[in-house]
């Protein structure tokens, strides 16, 4: 049951005692605490004081005073830590998530015949596997990502097709229309498959898309696992 | 010492009170009791705009029952990482936060032979390797079709983080919980001769998911996948080969090495 305050004047009983006891004991599982500012601990073992602070819907605190060691729940499914303390002080994320998602291509497209390392066709990727933050653009073809902050894991395969040719091709990530990752160049015999992965710490409103580099005009291959284009936070 | 309450009919004293008063204040010795509250405990700072709630601990999962809030967290023993509900709910939904990442690598070489472990693991203590499997990769063409690598045998890492859910019989993992997962796996064949086309890639419940690198193969070429792959628990994760051309690796001549980890939702 909830708490009950004792009225002025009144002899304190030992129920108005024990309420609190078994509150703080776990012998009253009925009734919540709520308090309206910090929660500190501190046990032998564990030196410096932390305080669970309270909660944001999503982000760290943008303003009140905090201190190093407080922890903050994010309704969105992440904790922050409070890393040095001001006001709001400095925090850091803890958790992915679920800032993942799997895009692949369904539809034809040729590749523009290149040479010297130069250049690259953006791939029409069309399909979503896998996105439940909706970062991917069917349209644009391309990830935007949400918020400035963490390490990003970016990685996809580029399959082409190209009957009696043997040919140079590579991956190729762009980031706001430019080149910043490129997997290994080899060669392909009537096409193949070319991979890229790299890591990188975007910010918020960054243009991720997926693109390649051939030394012919091969066609994308749309077959199932031939063009695969994911992200995904790590840190 | 620990708390304790006071007895019917007994009146009051200060002591009974400011017992808990200490506790709540920090006054006690850290040695004394701890506050145990069997429901949940919130708190409210200014400038933290949103509820959230500490409520307890697992052993292996988010909650399977009972009702949540917004921003309750859960420590989970299990598999050592903490929960946060972002959907309110019977049980609600759960997104997870750090803990162990499971990481393991597996293991083939075919042909009759000792089992050569990766450049890495030489100097690891490992248990006997198993009886080596002959896998005959059939002859492919037009990018269609593939063999999934007989993976027979778990690697231990440098760590006790054993991945859970392999199984030398299906060649691969059962994934033991819905999360993204980073899968890689390299074939590194001697021959065949050169001119054949050989590609790997990773497969899920079966079926392609991604391809790695699908090149022209000249005698002891290398071919490369990695994939980020987003898993339903009971997923099964294991890795394939497409060759044109019928490849029968003789003794020792022919590995792969299959590594996978959880590395978030």
């Amino acid at each position: 049951m909830a708490l009950y305050t004792v009225s002025g004047g009144t002899a304190l009983a030992p129920q108005d005692i024990n309420q609190l006891t078994n509150l703080v004991t776990g012998v009253d599982a009925s009734t919540q605490v709520t308090v309206g500012n910090a929660i500190q601990s501190i046990t032998p073992g564990c030196p410096a004081p932390s305080r669970y602070v309270g909660g944001t819907t999503t982000g760290a605190p943008s303003s009140g005073t905090f201190l190093a060691g407080d922890m903050v729940i994010a309704q969105d499914g992440f904790v922050w830590i409070c890393v040095t303390g001001g006001t709001p002080g400095t925090w850091y994320r803890q958790g992915t998530g679920d800032y993942q998602a799997t895009a692949t291509q369904g539809v034809a497209q040729t590749l523009t015949s290149r040479s010297t390392q130069t250049g690259f066709d953006v791939l029409n990727v069309d399909t979503v596997v896998s996105d439940p933050h909706n970062m991917f653009s069917t349209s644009n073809h391309r990830f935007t990502i949400p918020f400035s902050g963490g390490t990003w894991l970016v990685n996809a395969t580029v399959g082409t097709l190209l009957a009696s040719t043997t040919f140079s091709q590579t991956a190729i990530l762009t980031k706001n229309g430019t080149a910043f990752a490129r997997g290994t160049e080899a060669k392909v015999v009537n096409g193949g498959s070319s991979i890229v992965t790299d890591l990188q710490q975007f910010a918020s409103g960054d243009l991720i898309q997926l693109a390649a580099y051939a030394e012919a005009a091969a066609a994308v291959n749309t077959g199932a696992g031939r063009v695969v284009f994911s992200l995904c936070l790590i840190a | 010492m620990a708390l304790y309450s006071v007895a019917s009919g007994q009146p009051p004293a200060a002591a009974d009170l400011n017992q808990v008063i200490n506790l709540l204040s920090g006054a006690s010795s850290p040695t004394s009791s701890s506050m145990q509250v069997a429901n949940r405990i919130r708190a409210q700072l200014t400038g933290a705009t949103a509820t959230s709630g500490l409520v307890g601990s697992t052993s292996g999962g988010a909650p399977a029952s009972g009702t949540f809030a917004l921003g309750d967290l859960v420590v989970d023993t299990g598999y050592n990482c903490l929960w946060v509900c972002t959907g309110a709910g019977t049980p609600g939904t759960w997104k997870r936060i750090g803990g162990q990442t499971w990481t393991s690598v597996n293991w083939i070489s075919t042909g009759v032979g000792s089992i050569a472990f990766p450049p890495d693991q030489t100097t690891g203590n490992f248990p006997p390797a198993p009886t080596a499997i002959n896998q005959t990769f059939f002859t492919r063409s037009g990018r269609v079709g593939f063999d999934v690598i007989q993976a027979n045998y778990q690697v231990p890492e440098f760590y006790p983080y054993l991945f859970p859910g392999f199984s030398d019989s299906a060649y691969g993992y059962t994934i033991p919980l819905t999360g993204t997962y980073l899968v890689t796996n390299y074939l590194a064949p001697s021959g065949p001769t050169g001119g054949t086309d050989l590609g790997s890639m990773i497969l899920k419940n079966g079926q392609v998911y991604q391809y790695g690198t699908e090149t022209l193969s000249f005698g002891s070429a290398t071919h490369k996948a990695t994939s980020i792959v987003h898993c339903t628990a009971g997923d099964l994760i294991q890795v394939g080969a497409y060759a044109e051309g019928q490849y029968s690796p003789t003794a020792s001549s022919f590995q792969a090495g299959f590594r996978i980890a959880y590395i978030g939702n």
